[in-house]
């Protein structure tokens, strides 16, 4: 991904302690599939929920 | 990004006919340069649509080259030979890629017409070929046709950046563009995602539970959720239209300072003019009093004539009354001495022979005196004091020469203050500066129009007076609604099971919501700022006059070049040209965007001075720049050709054979 964004992108999830790959990988869907229609909409969204549910399971497990 | 062209492939496309190609050297930062040089109208441009059509299907023109007859070559067309297609071979991360895109009529169709073409596109990267989805995502993030224009260009198109500040539709659509290219669009829609996800993690929870109220909570939390998305997506393309507007206007208020006393000069001017309506709409109006004057004008001459002997009248009418006297009195004798009357009329005495007698004597005496007719001469005398005592209209009419000077003086004055304006201002200044100030005023309306709309949308979002959603969320606004809602549904699911997990999930939710929030507004600002920075370093590249001129990007990606005092500058076309080069640089630097430059026509409206300082600064812009250029821009063997040789890997060229025809010659 870009640099100015990528570099903002780190300084923010710093702060709150969000894994930046995890929000890198939000955008990168958003990228991929940005058509307006709302399959493609919704499966972008059940995408982006999995990779949250993971995230949280990965937590449970440290 | 790393992209680089190594050959493209024609076939019967618009002027080559046949199988024809050419080979790219492979990008070196020393000679990045590859020129294709051919004459005007000699299928130049027609390259350039061959790589976008390839890449996108679309030649990126409105108005042709956009059916398949129009993209085949005229001869091919006429030997029968329908297929035409362009491949493009290139090297993506590291990868060998072929793109074809082809186009031929169904079979068994005799004459062709558009509708009979199918289409073929193809993408093999290394030994593999893409299918399906996979090949528009590739394109997608290989180079999206969105930013291709910061790509693959035509020259003349560099000029519409001067648009970025003039006007507001192409501004609109290029900012979207530099937008993209930053990935803020994406941004905001991964925060949409975000939001809606979170609310369905809370919505599955509540269908989870048998609560009743529980669930006419989420309920009502839901429609809140949706006013607010609403709202807050309003707000946004409000407040993005805002940000447009008052560019143009801080750009057309900086215009008008540069025009410095002219643009007071304007203001006066406009005065100046209003002036001299009304004068002449006061002349008017007294000539039109004047003419209804003018039908009585001999009933106040006569008047004017008798007003002047009006105390000569009055006595005159004193000494006619002995005459009246006399003639009541002859009246009265005649009355006496007729022989029918036997007593006076006066007296009732008896009238004897010697009263009647005296009686004609009388009259006799009387008749031969002057008794002219008195009465009707002082009948007329009063009619004309009366004239005169009535004449208020003479006032008027001795005033109005006076008057009609004075208005007519100031006219004069008004039209010699017209006239020193005009030529202080000058005459395209004056059409200048007025445009501005009617851009000027549209904008004002526009922002007040705008603002008081965002207003309105704050208040129903905030409170305290919201006047709609009366029984969702009046009137402390939504936000309030929602935290409510919010607060009401985590203290009745306190013991649901799993709720733990929920919890989590939204708290990541709202994290992330909150992150990606403030890289969006942060972007915006610093975006700005690195590619102000590298755009300044390109422009004082390119730039060969005065080096205290700079380019100031604000964050609505507004430009302008500043003198030396921080005062706004008008551009040439070749100013233009260089501002968009460096814009573009600027853009690849803080994007982080990079690829290889195909730019048709690049010196088309460059003067010859700079086209040596652009050449040294497009080299260093990209490690593949290809130029297609006339031999007016660079000519052969030239010793603008000469000096950038060093940077050229490659000089191919074009040859015109017919009109329908042109052959692609390798170096």
């Amino acid at each position: 991904m870009e640099s100015t964004l990528n570099k903002i992108l780190a300084v923010e999830a710093e702060k709150l302690g969000v894994r930046f790959g995890l929000l890198e990988e939000i955008i990168q869907l958003n990228i991929e599939k940005d058509g307006l229609d709302s399959i493609e909409k919704r499966s972008r969204q059940q995408a982006i929920r999995r990779l949250l549910e993971d995230e949280i399971d990965m937590g449970d497990q440290k | 990004m790393n992209l680089f062209f190594e050959e493209i492939k024609l076939k019967n496309w618009i002027p080559y006919k046949g199988s024809q190609s050419l080979r790219f050297s492979p990008p070196q930062a020393s000679k990045p340069l590859t020129l294709i040089r051919g004459v005007n109208k000699g299928g130049k441009s027609a390259i350039i649509r061959a790589f976008k059509w390839a890449l996108y299907g679309n030649t990126g023109d409105l108005s042709e080259y956009q059916k398949p007859l129009e993209l085949l070559n005229r001869d091919a067309k006429n030997q029968n030979d329908y297929q035409f297609s362009v491949t493009l071979l290139l090297n993506y991360e590291g990868k060998n890629t072929e793109i074809t895109r082809t186009m031929s009529p169904r079979g068994g169709v005799s004459l062709i017409k558009n509708s009979d073409y199918e289409e073929y596109f193809q993408i093999k990267v290394e030994d593999t070929f893409l299918t399906g989805d996979k090949q528009e995502l590739y394109i997608k993030e290989m180079l999206s046709e969105d930013i291709s224009d910061f790509f693959l260009f035509d020259g003349e198109m560099l000029q519409e950046y001067k648009a970025l500040v003039a006007s507001r539709n192409t501004a609109s659509k290029l900012k979207s563009q530099i937008q993209k290219s930053l990935r803020t669009p994406h941004i905001k829609s991964a925060q949409d995602d975000i939001k809606i996800i979170k609310n369905q993690i809370l919505k599955q929870n509540a269908t989870e539970t048998s609560d009743k109220l529980l669930q006419r909570v989420i309920g009502r939390q839901n429609d809140l959720v949706l006013k607010e998305t609403k709202f807050l997506e309003d707000k946004d393309s409000l407040a993005e239209s805002l940000d447009v507007e008052r560019e143009i206007l801080r750009k057309v208020e900086s215009d008008l300072t540069a025009y410095g006393d002219s643009e007071q000069d304007v203001v006066n001017l406009g005065k100046a003019e209003d002036r001299l309506k009304k004068t002449v709409k006061q002349l008017k109006d007294l000539q039109d009093l004047l003419k209804s004057q003018a039908s009585n004008a001999w009933e106040h001459l006569a008047s004017i004539m008798v007003g002047s002997r009006e105390e000569a009248l009055k006595s005159e009418k004193k000494t006619l009354s002995p005459t009246l006297e006399k003639n009541n009195m002859i009246s009265i004798l005649k009355n006496l001495s007729d022989s029918s009357q036997k007593h006076c009329g006066v007296c009732n005495t008896e009238l004897t022979d010697a009263h009647k007698e005296y009686i004609r004597t009388k009259l006799q005496k009387y008749c031969s005196e002057d008794v002219s007719d008195a009465t009707e001469k002082v009948r007329e005398i009063d009619q004309l004091l009366s004239k005169v005592r009535s004449s208020d209209d003479f006032k008027f009419l001795r005033e109005l020469p006076n008057k009609y000077l004075d208005i007519l003086a100031d006219q004069g004055e008004c039209e010699v203050e017209i006239e020193n304006l005009k030529n202080a201002i000058g005459a395209s200044n004056r059409k200048d500066i007025q445009d501005l100030y009617s851009k000027q005023t549209e904008c004002k309306n526009e922002i007040k129009k705008l603002t008081d709309s965002i207003t309105s949308i704050e208040i129903e979002l905030n409170g305290p007076n919201a006047s709609q959603g009366r029984d969702l969320y009046q009137p402390n606004g939504v936000i309030a609604a929602l935290k409510d809602c919010e607060e009401m549904i985590k203290s009745m699911q306190a013991d649901i099971p799993g709720i733990e997990r929920t919890k989590s999930l939204t708290k990541l939710c709202m994290d992330i919501d909150q992150i990606l929030e403030k890289t969006l507004n942060q972007l915006l600002i610093t975006a700005s700022s690195e590619i102000e920075e590298a755009a300044n370093k390109m422009y004082k590249k390119m730039t060969v006059e005065d080096s205290t001129t700079r380019l100031s990007i604000d964050e609505g990606f507004g430009l302008t070049v500043l003198d030396d005092r921080g005062e706004s500058l008008s551009t040439s076309s070749t100013g233009n040209q260089i501002v968009a080069l460096s814009l573009l640089h600027g853009l690849k630097v803080a994007t982080g965007i990079q690829g290889p430059l195909l730019i048709d026509t690049p010196f088309g409206r460059v003067d010859l001075e700079h086209r040596k300082t652009i050449l040294e600064g497009l080299a260093t812009m990209s490690q593949q720049v290809v130029l297609l250029v006339h031999s007016g821009e660079i000519q052969e063997n030239s010793p603008l050709e000469q000096s950038i040789s060093r940077e050229i890997s490659q000089i191919h060229r074009i040859d015109k054979e017919s009109d329908t025809q042109s052959r692609l010659l390798g170096s």
